[in-house]
């Protein structure tokens, strides 16, 4: 785990207490035979305990708060009210429970991690990936970590106040939430937008233009068309030419900077 | 108004004006985009370094009385040397590469005068410099009477040299004037013939030449000589109507405030209208302003060439020339670095631009991944020269073309992309509905028929990417995965008779290819080689990197022979178009068709790998 969702390490090992337990699992879908699928596949894994269903918005709610569970699956389209509104009303509750997002089609992840959730799966859900999604539960379940992920939550919420600072990316069909102080660089290949941390590439979900917008005035800086670097990264800066910069990041790749870019980087550098 | 007419006067503002005017000019021509090509700019640039230094020996020498005699003397044999070089230098630059003769002896002439001058330091002065004018005034006379004749003799076209060869004439006549004079006497001020002499005649060995920046150093001079007169002017009424021992009166010193402000308005508003008249009348550019706000809103096209001959035709018109042409850039060497508008004479040296030997500009147009068309435009009306405002004017029009074709080519992709079969699903297909129902048949499948269940999320994968509209490009791990869930489902669909092998190299996985490329191959190789054969037939596919281009092979069996293959379905023609948009001439398609097999391979630029953005 690269440091998803910029938890400290010591977190996770005071989370390691809790594996023992079985994490108490609630299914939230309007559709019957998706309830199922879920059930079944969460029935034949160990450490889990599916402790209840709802089919619509208002039942979870009641089911949360009268059961507290560790873990909520939650589909985005439902009749009534949706899962985003069950999320934003949890959020107000007492109860924290961690909320994996289950869903048809895949447009609403950026949303859905904004609003906490900690996982975002496609159906049909394979039984390989479902796993996951629950062993990364299972890490970050407890009453701690629902803590801390509600002051993450609110960091990461858009509004007024500071500007959303977290990055979701892309490993293969797998999400995480990324630290923007941990990514070095955003590096776009046609409309393919890399995020670029010390070990890891990750793959964006938005354009450069929209992350940079987001990003808003952070140590971010826009060095080309194609690429968005991380101020607080840059290990070395040299003249290339009149025109343009080299600039070395601290995993020793580079950019050249076109001069107009880099005059607006060397002001942040100086600050 | 006092002093004006002092020669004294006169003849440091002329050498002051002359410094200035020479080192702008330097200026200008080192500034990197002031002359077009690097050659022949040495010999202007000596000219008017010579001339700067002549100047500013002169300047020193008139503004310092106080110097000691010999640095004096040292100083006015350095100056009028240089004054005398100039000339052999001038003669160079008009003769050129020929009558090597008449150069070496010009420069031969400039050394003995300059040696007569530094003689003169030692004494005898009036004598040794009457006598190296004279021979810098008759000698240049007889070295400029031969080079026109010769000029004329040969019947070579150089009306413009020859009259700068008269010009020189005139700069070396004035010595005679000045025959008795000295850098340190005050002289006679029809002298300032003498500092109007090299300016003109630089300028008009120049029209002929590559300096692209005549515009701005026009502009610049008019500049200074307007705020010259004005200046001049405002003295003279200012002594004329305020007497200089009643200054201290506030009210006049008041008016004298106000009168300055108003000089000084008045002063802006006639350099406004002086440069518009220049670029109206003298540079003709009444209708070029508007050229990139032309093309910007230009009618709408749906395709690029007409879009490209229209602004070719739009510039064309502006610039008014009868003559354009529009020619890829891979057509003619040593352009790939050619990022702004230049003069075709920079580029001459490329034998390939023979066949458009009319085109006098060439306008560089970017279609963004690497390749690029050139806009040709020919000889302009009245013989005008592309100067480094029009050029300006084109590189923004061409940065509009560049932007209009990029827009078009993303709609076109974006169409392309969607016209890709599997995809037209999405306009009848509400995607909510299709995976919910993919679910529940998930669902209804018993757990224990796990080849079933596999085979819906395979569906389930294929279906979600062919109906991810917003992206156009995919790392080729996320394509592989694709490819991979197809060929599964076809393999329980065909069963023994499909064999799949799969090699692609790890490295590979990161570069960034079109949605959609090597899919349609794979489909490609099934609906044609292996579904129609009752045969066992195999699907192989590679991937591997060869100098910088990634190459992926989709080889399959064939039972028939090419010729009842398909040599491009409609998706391969979808395919080559976006490779093209996406990659110029850097990316191919290319089909083999053997007996027995059959192989697309797939050819495109790997980017990844070059870790550093340019």
């Amino acid at each position: 785990m690269t440091g998803w969702i910029g938890v400290d390490r010591s977190l996770w090992s005071r989370l390691r207490l809790h594996s023992t337990m079985p994490l108490r699992t609630l299914i939230v879908d309007d559709e019957p035979i998706a309830r199922q699928v879920l059930r079944e596949e969460l029935g034949l894994m160990n450490g889990v305990e599916v402790i209840g269903e709802a089919d619509n918005g208002a039942k979870a709610l009641d089911q949360i708060a009268r059961h507290k569970p560790d873990l909520v699956l939650l589909d985005l389209q439902m009749p009534a009210m949706s899962g985003f509104e069950v999320v934003s009303s949890i959020r107000r509750g007492s109860h924290m429970p961690v909320i994996v997002i289950v869903t048809a089609y895949d447009s609403y992840a950026v949303q859905a991690f904004e609003a906490g959730a900690i996982d975002y799966l496609l159906k049909p859900v394979g039984q390989k990936r479902l796993r996951q999604a629950v062993e990364r539960a299972s890490r970050v379940s407890g009453r701690q970590a629902a803590d801390q992920l509600a002051q993450l939550q609110e960091i990461a919420a858009p509004g007024p106040g500071p500007r959303p600072r977290k990055i979701v990316g892309k490993v293969g069909e797998e999400y995480f939430l990324l630290d923007a102080t941990e990514i070095l660089a955003f590096q776009a290949e046609g409309d393919l937008v890399w995020i670029v941390t010390a070990r890891k590439k990750y793959l964006a979900t938005q354009t450069l233009k929209i992350i940079e917008q987001r990003l808003g005035r952070s140590s971010f800086q826009r060095i080309h068309r194609n690429a968005l670097i991380n101020v607080d990264h840059v290990r070395k800066m040299s003249a290339l030419s009149s025109q343009r910069w080299l600039i070395t990041l601290s995993n020793d790749q580079q950019f050249v900077a076109s001069k107009r870019r880099a005059h607006g980087l060397r002001e942040l550098l100086s600050e | 108004m006092p002093g004006l007419n002092q020669p004294l006067l006169i003849n440091i503002l002329g050498h002051a004006a002359g410094a200035l005017i020479f080192a702008i000019f330097l200026v200008l021509l080192y500034s990197g985009r002031g002359w077009s090509g690097s050659r022949g700019r040495y010999l202007p640039g000596l000219a008017a370094a010579l001339s700067l230094l002549w100047n500013l020996g002169s300047l020193i020498v008139l503004t310092w009385p106080g110097l000691p005699a010999a640095v004096e003397g040292v100083l006015v044999a350095c100056s009028f040397s240089t004054l005398t070089l100039l000339p052999a230098v001038l003669l160079h630059i008009s003769l050129g590469d020929r009558n090597r003769a008449l150069v070496i002896s010009g420069y031969a002439l400039g050394a003995i005068a300059s040696a007569m001058h530094f003689v003169e330091i030692r004494g005898n002065a009036a004598l040794w410099h009457e006598a190296a004018l004279l021979v810098t005034t008759i000698g240049f006379l007889v070295l400029t009477a031969l080079a026109a004749a010769s000029a004329a003799y040969s019947r070579r076209p150089g009306g413009i040299r020859i009259m700068a060869a008269m010009c020189l004439a005139l700069f070396a006549m004035s010595f005679v004037h000045f025959g008795v004079g000295h850098a340190n006497q005050a002289w006679a001020s029809e002298l300032v013939v003498h500092h109007a002499g090299i300016p003109l005649a630089l300028f008009l060995m120049l029209q002929d030449y590559r300096f692209v920046l005549l515009d701005a150093f026009i502009r610049f001079l008019a500049n200074a000589l307007l705020a010259a007169i004005v200046t001049l002017l405002m003295i003279a009424i200012a002594f004329r109507l305020l007497p200089l021992e009643r200054i201290a009166d506030p009210l006049h010193e008041a008016a004298l405030l106000i009168g300055a402000g108003l000089v000084l308005v008045f002063f802006a508003w006639l350099r406004n209208r002086v440069q518009a008249w220049l670029t109206g009348v003298v540079f003709r550019q009444s209708s070029v302003a508007g050229l990139a706000g032309r093309i910007k809103d230009c009618p709408p096209f749906t395709e690029e060439d007409p879009l490209l001959e229209w602004s070719a035709s739009a510039m064309a018109d502006t610039v008014r020339t009868p003559q354009h042409a529009i020619v890829a850039g891979t057509e003619i060497a040593s352009t790939e670095n050619l990022h702004a508008p230049a003069p075709a004479n920079a580029i001459a040296d490329a034998p390939s631009l023979r066949r458009w030997d009319w085109a006098e500009a060439v306008v560089p147009v970017r279609l963004g991944s690497g390749s690029s068309k050139l806009i040709l435009l020919g000889r302009r009306e009245g013989g005008r020269r592309y100067l480094s405002e029009d050029f300006d004017m084109l590189a923004r029009a061409a940065v509009e073309v560049s932007e209009k074709v990029e827009s078009l080519r993303r709609r076109e992709m974006e169409r392309l992309v969607s016209q890709g079969e599997l995809r037209a699903l999405q306009s009848q297909i509400n995607p909510h509905f299709l995976f919910n129902a993919l679910n529940a048949v998930y669902g209804t499948i018993p757990r224990e028929a796990a080849r079933a269940r596999r085979m819906v999320l395979n569906l389930a994968e294929i279906f979600r990417y062919f109906l991810q509209s917003e992206k156009t490009f995919v790392p080729l791990a996320q394509e592989m995965q694709i490819v991979r869930a197809y060929l599964e489902v076809e393999q329980s669909r065909l069963g023994s008779r499909l064999k799949v092998e799969i090699d692609v190299d790890a490295a590979l996985l990161d570069v960034p290819i079109p949605a959609l490329s090597v899919e349609p191959l794979v489909e490609n190789a099934i609906r044609h080689g292996i579904a129609p054969s009752a045969e066992p037939g195999y699907v192989r596919i590679r991937g591997e990197m060869r100098g910088g281009q990634m190459r992926i092979l989709v080889e399959n069996s064939s039972a028939g022979d090419a010729a009842d293959s398909p040599g491009a379905g409609v998706g391969l023609d979808n395919l080559r178009r976006r490779l093209e948009i996406c990659y110029g001439s850097a990316a191919g398609l290319r089909l083999a068709f053997n007996p027995g097999t059959a192989t697309a391979e797939l050819s495109i630029p790997a980017t990844t790998h070059v870790r550093i953005v340019s």
